[in-house]
């Protein structure tokens, strides 16, 4: 039994939420504190991946950074391989398709806020940038590490996107949901309960854990 | 010597205000409404002036050419509720405005304050586990600790009653002058104006409707208060 | 201070993994893109090609037509074994393929399968009729060619009148084996392929549909090995696979 999709799908979500953490952080600091008009338009953007499809979007990716694509071109020029049906391929699919599991969770959190303390940082001498990392982040870090947690969860259990983007190919784009499905179409059904019980063991402990420290966390500024 | 005068529109409210505070306490006065907060934010740089001067000492903080930001202006503000960090121990809160290269000074700075404000057994605690008292009185060390040049106290007694109202009542006298500090607080009840303020400045609907000494205005116009409040 | 080990512990794995990625990436193998009803045998024929060549060999399995969507992005693969004969033609005409390298593999047939053993095939199609069996399972015909298939059957044997409320579609031909295997249908029209070593029991269908012609080609860029490979499925080793999947080989 090869385990390495396993690996790969703990890489690939790994990947995705570190890069989410770093994206979805503005992204939702941005839609929490915006007094623009367009306000819910944009916030309707960026929960449009709920809406769709996972292999729609699939597609739409798979189209917009395929080979015939000006991406894609741009990529295979820069880098001489294909964007799709790569690594970085599936982590930009999985970004885009685990974004709104990143965003809404910290959006929250930050409306949550007291104001009074980022204004309290801004008159105790931090500039904007010092108080976002010094007050808002951590003022919201039970929102922000739910939100990371969750697009965690999400890439891992995700299918239908890192099917059509990264297309399954061994040891590079098969990730474990691929892998357990193709062990179930081929009547392997053994295999695919062996890993499927390794992936859920897995991310029940991973989820448990940092529950538990969120917990600990929230308590530790409320009590 | 202090010099404020603010012209600022809102929806449903506006303020058109000129002031002068110096070297000792002064009181901002008024009903609720009538902009007390929203002049110390504008002092304070957390809102903006639409247009108006604003000098403490002779530096130009806000001016058609000048407009600092809250964390260039050196003006330590008390919120009302405090707006302590839950998740830092009382002693990171009223480090949090030192900058952590002057480590060393840092530390020395901290024994002072710990000694002059007596806050060493509530060092260690978070926010969460303070009294309203303590937590007032940490927020004010916090406030003080990066030695700003004005101080801005809103509303301080609002939360505090009893005994614990005439401890900080001679708590903030002898901040200001220990540390010869220009201090503006604002509230909304004569009496501890009375008791706390040097000079005071009331204001009624975004206007100055009296600047003077305490007793000046009860002597001006204590009737009239009293019928107005 | 806690959140920042944590994000440093859970870095660190990532750091391990690149460099073994890395090297996968640059391995210089054969990525055979496979129709789902052909991944098993592809997997043996491959195995044996590796063994006597020494050349590696990396099996994709998908539908046909996402798999052709796939190809027309870019998809790195260097031969294509499809389900049909459309979707290799659809490719040549877009010069995506070697000259000539489009060929027939394999020709497909039709079983009848019921995980009940219980159950008596030998009426062949009409067995649809037996009360016992409440549902039937097919590939969905506007997405799989076995699926077209085995509505060609019924409608030849005169019963798809009589047996439309009793069919149930899979998204392809491995979800209608799921819902026979399973028991929630209790007899399935399959290709004869797929219910090797899947237990129950089986009847053919040898005729009223037109054979299924499964056509491959070798995609463009593909390295020397492709073309070797694309022969070895005429090879004493690959037909004995071939035949142990019920396969017909084409003239």
């Amino acid at each position: 039994m090869n385990w390495q999709p396993l690996w790969l799908s703990f890489e690939l979500a790994l990947v995705t939420m570190l890069l989410l953490l770093v994206i979805a952080t503005p992204i939702a600091r941005f839609l929490a504190f915006t007094r623009m008009r367009g306000r819910g338009v944009m916030e309707a953007v960026f929960a449009l991946p709920l809406v769709l499809p996972p292999t729609v979007l699939g597609y739409f990716v798979l189209v917009s950074i395929g080979s015939r694509s000006t991406v894609g071109q741009w990529y295979h020029d820069l880098f001489g391989t294909t964007f799709a049906f790569s690594f970085e391929g599936m982590v930009l699919a999985s970004i885009l398709y685990s974004l709104p599991f990143a965003v809404q969770p910290m959006q929250n959190a930050f409306e949550a806020l007291d104001k009074r303390m980022i204004e309290a940082s801004r008159t105790l001498g931090l500039n904007a940038w010092q108080s976002f990392f010094r007050v808002l982040l951590p003022g919201a870090r039970v929102g922000v590490i739910t939100g990371a947690v969750l697009s965690f969860a999400h890439t891992v259990g995700e299918f239908g996107v890192v099917l059509m983007v990264g297309g399954s190919i061994p040891g590079e784009t098969r990730v474990a949901s691929i892998a357990i499905y193709e062990h179930v179409e081929n009547l392997e059904y053994a295999d695919a309960n062996a890993m499927a019980l390794v992936l859920l063991a897995f991310s029940f402990i991973v989820l448990s854990v940092v529950y538990h420290y969120n917990r600990r966390l929230s308590r530790l500024g409320t009590l | 010597m202090i010099i404020v005068s603010v012209k600022k529109q809102m929806p449903d409210f506006s303020m058109d205000a000129t002031w002068r505070a110096g070297r000792e306490i002064t009181v901002l006065f008024g009903p609720s409404g009538s902009g007390k907060t929203t002049l110390l934010r504008l002092i304070a740089g957390l809102e903006q002036p639409d247009e108006g001067r604003v000098v403490i000492a002779g530096r130009v903080l806000f001016d058609d050419q000048t407009n600092l930001k809250p964390e260039q202006r050196k003006v330590g503000f008390v919120f009302q509720d405090y707006a302590l960090f839950p998740w830092l121990t009382v002693k990171e809160n009223i480090l949090f405005g030192i900058p952590k290269k002057n480590r060393k000074q840092s530390a020395e700075w901290m024994q002072t304050l710990e000694t002059t404000f007596q806050i060493s057994q509530l060092l260690h605690k978070h926010p969460a586990h303070l009294s309203g008292g303590e937590a007032q009185r940490v927020a004010l060390v916090r406030a003080l600790a990066p030695k700003p040049e004005l101080l801005l106290l809103d509303e301080p007694f609002s939360a505090v009653h009893g005994q614990l109202r005439s401890e900080l009542r001679s708590f903030i006298k002898n901040i200001q002058q220990q540390w010869d500090i220009p201090v503006i607080l604002v509230t909304h009840d004569l009496t501890e104006a009375h008791l706390i303020g040097d000079r005071l400045v009331r204001l009624e609907a975004g206007r100055v409707t009296y600047e003077g000494s305490v007793d000046g205005l009860a002597q001006n116009s204590s009737s009239e208060l009293l019928a107005a409040y | 201070m806690r959140i920042r080990l944590i994000l440093t512990l859970m870095l660190a794995p990532i750091l391990v993994a690149m460099p073994a990625s890395a090297k996968a990436m640059a391995g210089e193998s054969l990525i055979v893109a496979v129709a789902a009803n052909f991944h098993r045998p592809m997997r043996e024929i491959a195995e044996a090609f590796e063994q006597q060549t020494g050349n590696s060999v990396r099996v994709v399995s998908g539908s046909t037509g996402k798999l052709y969507a796939q190809i027309i992005q870019g998809a790195p693969f260097h031969l294509f074994f499809a389900a049909d004969a459309r979707r290799p033609a659809l490719l040549e005409s877009e010069g995506l393929i070697k000259t000539n390298s489009r060929f027939n593999y394999v020709t497909g047939s039709l079983v009848l399968w019921t995980p009940d053993e219980t159950l008596d095939l030998e009426g062949g199609l009409a067995t649809a009729l037996n009360k016992r069996v409440e549902r039937i399972a097919v590939a969905n015909p506007k997405t799989a060619p076995y699926g077209v298939a085995a509505m060609q059957a019924l409608d030849a044997a005169g019963l798809t009148e009589q047996v439309q409320s009793k069919l149930i579609f899979g998204e392809s031909v491995a979800q209608a084996v799921m819902f026979a295997h399973s028991g929630n249908a209790q007899l399935a029209i399959l290709p004869a392929s797929s219910i090797v070593g899947a237990g129950g029991k089986s009847m053919p269908l040898t005729s009223g549909y037109q054979p299924i012609i499964q056509q491959a080609v070798v995609l463009k860029g593909a390295p020397k090995s492709a073309e070797q490979f694309a022969a070895f499925l005429s090879s004493p080793a690959a037909r004995t696979v071939l035949n142990r999947y019920s396969y017909g080989i084409p003239q």
